[in-house]
């Protein structure tokens, strides 16, 4: 069968973009009569408004359409070799079809990117609340045990230690710690609140006991309301408002902050002067937290293994400041502990795993950004990027000099990394030059 | 598929009496001269010359010719403003209209192109465009009997040059 020309330029006219490419693979004729520009003017008429709204292009980027009316000949006469540059509805089609693709992709690499940075901030919150949760943990646990077990001269050993009060809040604690470590691959959001609110169990049990008295309990306790009520806070309001977008920054700040301060308004509360404190019991164990977490936030980042070596990091380095502080309280074991050598190793392995966890965080680091560069998802050039790629494409067609739809094409394909006022400014920039070349505007 | 409704909605024009159809085979067919008149080659024709009796039409057959006078038949009578059909009825109408074997179908193409009934044409072509949907180049000639003349080297270059097509 054998269609006259106008006929098959006729029945073309209905068919879709996905129908074109492969009718064009079926004979000489149907090729040549589907890159007619004639039928390249009726899809770019039909489809170009559609494609320019999904790309919410202005309706000022093609001047020639509105000028263009398909029923007058007057019209195809002079304007067959419409579009970029005069190449011709097609390759206007094409350059369309092609923007709009990668308009497409840009978008979904974009939101691939803000969905893992969400990700990674969610984890990078929980960890750091798993953390801190398992340092406090750990530093109270130390300081009350070794606090009724050596300062008070009790026995040792856990066997004759006669206060089941004291030892089950203790066991509890290690309890939690435990669970916090094994959730912290995918760990609840909030798997720190029953850590931190362990704390409010064993400092009563403690001071139950008769261990922790006095100033001690009143400093451990307001010290522990803050820390634990600081920690809450943020991750609480992230999850009422379903908003992740602030937290991040808010726990940065805090986590060194708020430490920090509890402790200086612990020092207030004592009038008599910060060194009426037993070192051993307050002060030293409690300048501790916030040095853990100065080294938690500013130099470690988040990762599974990463967390467990911190927390190896900070079990040596809070025996460590203890002990310190016991030698400046003239504990009577000072001495001994002096002798057989425990305070050096002690230092010795902290120094170890801290290098160890240094070295272990740059290598993720480095693989990290490998990653991201590799999945082509580095949207802080993300426009830069497209613009490069965009212009590549356009250089191609020959059709990116002098062009002012195609300095339009580029602000609308980078603007989509802007915030709104860039964007507005933007259109603004592009509406005052193709006024000043058109004497009109997009407005 | 494209309603030729809209461009079926033409004013009739105001001619009285019948005329002689004659086919390329010689078949003839008796219809009014407005009915005729739809068809805008006939209408040119009662134009120059309203007093004569039966125009030749050597490049329409008599099965064609049958349908064409049938569906401007059914659109004067549809059209008028008394006659109580809707849109829709017209719609699918025309939609069993072109429910015929291909040959016939694209035989009304030319028979629509020939005597310039642009909504009967439209309406044709659309059907076509319908077919050619979802097919592959290889089940398009099969369909529409048509000898790949392309050479291989030929079909490489057009697939490279539309490959944004297939996107």
């Amino acid at each position: 069968m054998r269609f006259q020309d106008e006929i098959l330029l006729l029945i073309f006219k209905d068919i879709d973009i996905a129908t074109v490419s492969n009718c064009s693979l079926v004979c000489t004729q149907w090729r040549t009569v589907l890159r007619s520009e004639r039928l390249w003017a009726r899809y770019c008429l039909r489809d170009l408004s559609r494609l320019q709204e999904e790309m919410k292009l202005a309706s000022t980027s093609f001047y020639s359409f509105l000028d263009f009316d398909p029923t007058q000949e007057e019209s195809w006469r002079t304007a067959t070799r419409f579009g970029i540059s005069r190449r011709g509805w097609r390759d206007t089609y094409r350059l369309y079809m092609l923007t709009k693709l990668q308009e497409r992709e840009n978008q979904r690499k974009d939101r691939a990117f803000r969905d893992a940075r969400r990700a990674a901030q969610i984890s990078f919150v929980q960890r750091a609340l798993l953390h801190l949760s398992v340092i406090i943990s750990m530093a109270l646990f130390f300081v009350s045990f070794y606090q009724s077990a050596v300062l008070w001269d009790r026995p040792l050993p856990l066997s004759t230690f006669p206060h089941t009060r004291s030892v089950a809040p203790a066991l509890v604690a290690l309890c939690l710690l435990g669970f916090s470590f094994a959730a912290l691959l995918r760990g609840p959001y909030f798997i720190f609140v029953p850590v931190v609110a362990g704390g409010f169990w064993l400092l009563p049990a403690l001071h139950a006991d008769g261990y922790m008295t006095g100033s001690s309990f009143r400093a451990m306790g307001a010290y522990w309301i803050i820390v634990g009520v600081a920690s809450m806070v943020p991750p609480a309001f992230a999850c009422l408002c379903n908003c992740c977008r602030f937290l991040l920054p808010v726990m940065l700040l805090e986590l060194p902050v708020a430490p920090v301060a509890a402790w200086l308004w612990m020092v207030c509360l004592k009038k008599d002067g910060i060194l009426e404190y037993p070192w051993t019991t307050v002060m030293l164990p409690l300048a501790s937290v916030p040095l853990c977490l100065l080294i938690t936030v500013l130099l470690f980042r988040p990762g599974g293994c990463r967390v467990f070596l911190m927390s190896m990091v900070a079990l040596p380095l809070a025996a460590s400041i203890y002990a310190l502080g016991m030698r400046f309280d003239g504990s009577p074991q000072v001495a001994q502990w002096s002798h057989v050598g425990i305070l050096r190793p002690l230092w010795a392995t902290f120094a170890a795993l801290f290098l160890m966890a240094l070295v272990w965080t740059y290598a993720s680091l480095r693989d990290t950004e490998r990653r991201l560069h590799k999945e082509g998802i580095a949207a802080d050039i993300l426009g830069e990027i497209n613009l490069r790629s965009l212009r590549g494409m356009l250089e191609q067609t020959g059709a990116y000099y002098g062009s002012p739809r195609i300095y339009h094409r580029n602000i609308s394909v980078v603007e989509y990394s802007y915030p709104a006022k860039r964007r507005r400014w933007l259109r603004q920039q592009q509406d005052r030059m193709l006024t000043r070349r058109f004497g009109r505007s997009s407005e | 598929m494209a309603t030729p409704a809209a461009a079926a909605a033409a004013p009739a024009p105001q001619l009285e009496g019948d005329i002689k159809l004659v086919s390329e085979d010689a078949h003839e067919f008796v219809t009014p001269k407005n009915v005729a008149a739809q068809c805008k080659m006939i209408k040119t024709m009662l134009e120059v010359s309203e007093e004569q009796e039966f125009i030749n039409l050597p490049n329409v057959k008599g099965k064609e010719l049958e349908k064409v006078i049938e569906y401007c038949r059914y659109h004067v009578q549809a059209d008028k403003p008394d006659s109580g059909v809707s849109d829709n009825d017209k719609k699918t109408w025309d939609e069993n209209f072109v429910k015929v074997d291909k040959e016939t179908l694209f035989n009304l193409i030319m028979a629509a192109n020939y005597l310039d009934v642009k909504s009967l044409l439209d309406l044709t072509c659309a059907t076509v465009a319908n077919m050619l949907k979802n097919k592959t180049p290889e089940e398009i000639r099969r369909e529409f009997n048509i000898k790949n003349d392309l050479t291989p080297e030929e079909e490489e270059e057009i697939k490279r040059e539309s490959a944004w097509l297939y996107q």
